[in-house]
């Protein structure tokens, strides 16, 4: 057990961060002790705190804290996706007509052999025709924007 | 849950019992065809396996030509020509309403200076061409113009310059 002047020189050395561990076990043991001296019994609390601590028992048993109740999140969100896929895949099933369908007069089944051209040299020259009209329009239109995307082109560089 | 499976497999199955593609013009044109301002022209496809079985008398046609036209409409199975010349603007803006963009791809869009109008469209399953369909409008020409059958849009376009050789 160490004595006062002892302790004193430790204490200034343990506020300057330099004792060890077995110095400062030392000074708790010397707080410990009672009988500080009264200068250094400001100190006591400081090394006494651990040993009150120490001295704080739990209860045996420990009251178990009322869990509070929760609302069932998980149970209630996929229900909510199942709904609402329900709803969607309703929806979407039962798509409503298209706009386009009411402006066309009623369809009927059309004889188209009342129109039917049976001479095949003529046959041929229609169908000669509407190609041809066909290849140049669309020649017409390829020609159209290949020369826009020159002059695109050009106006880009 | 059940209730939802079973709607799928009722639409699913409605859905392979459509009819197959017809032509545009019976699909969505069909009141013009009575109309008494079109003249209504339709061509079978069965009429043009007589120029490949070469049965007709092909002197006055252009051998070269007749090959080009026939590699284009492979397998065609049918033509139909609506045309009128009155109010032909106003139909041809009624008409480019009722093609069904779902169905029908634009393939291409010229308008002329004049104001000559030429929209062509058309319908492809698995890449394949089934329909071609053209809408021409100008100030005193509305026709529709439908191919139906297998068409080569490149041998197409090469045709216009085997026609103009004659």
């Amino acid at each position: 057990m160490i004595d006062h002047t002892t302790a004193e020189k430790l204490l200034h050395r343990y506020f300057d961060g330099e004792t060890s561990l077995a110095e400062e076990t030392e000074l708790r043991a010397y707080f410990r002790a009672g009988g500080v001296r009264a200068d250094l019994a400001a100190l006591d609390p400081m090394f006494g705190y651990w040993e009150e601590q120490r001295e704080i028992k739990a209860p045996a048993t420990l009251k178990p804290i009322a869990r509070q109740r929760r609302p069932p999140v998980r149970w209630l969100m996929a229900t909510a996706a199942a709904v609402l896929l329900l709803l969607t895949a309703n929806g979407w099933l039962q798509r409503p007509p298209d706009i386009t369908e009411f402006q066309i007069a009623e369809k009927k089944e059309i004889d188209w052999s009342q129109y039917e051209v049976t001479d095949p040299e003529e046959a041929y020259r229609i169908l000669r025709g509407a190609l041809k009209t066909a290849s140049t329009e669309m020649n017409r239109g390829t020609r159209i924007t290949v020369r826009e995307l020159g002059e695109m082109g050009r106006v880009l560089k | 849950m059940k209730y939802l499976l079973f709607l799928i497999l009722f639409s699913t199955s409605t859905l392979f019992a459509q009819k197959l593609p017809q032509d545009a013009i019976s699909g969505y044109f069909s009141e013009y065809v009575d109309d008494q301002d079109f003249t209504v022209v339709y061509v079978s496809g069965k009429i043009f396996s007589l120029f490949k079985d070469a049965n007709l008398d092909l002197d006055e046609l252009d051998e070269g030509e007749v090959e080009a036209i026939l590699e284009v409409v492979k397998d065609i199975q049918g033509i139909r020509v609506l045309h009128t010349e009155r109010n032909a603007m106003a139909r041809w803006k009624e008409a480019k309403k009722r093609i069904p963009t779902d169905k029908y791809e634009l393939l291409f869009k010229v308008r002329t200076a004049e104001g000559d109008n030429v929209e062509a469209f058309i319908q492809d399953e698995a890449a394949v061409i089934s329909e071609l369909f053209l809408l021409i409008g100008a100030a005193d020409n509305f026709a529709m113009i439908s191919f139906v059958g297998t068409v080569d849009l490149t041998k197409l376009s090469q045709l216009q310059r085997a026609l103009e050789l004659d």
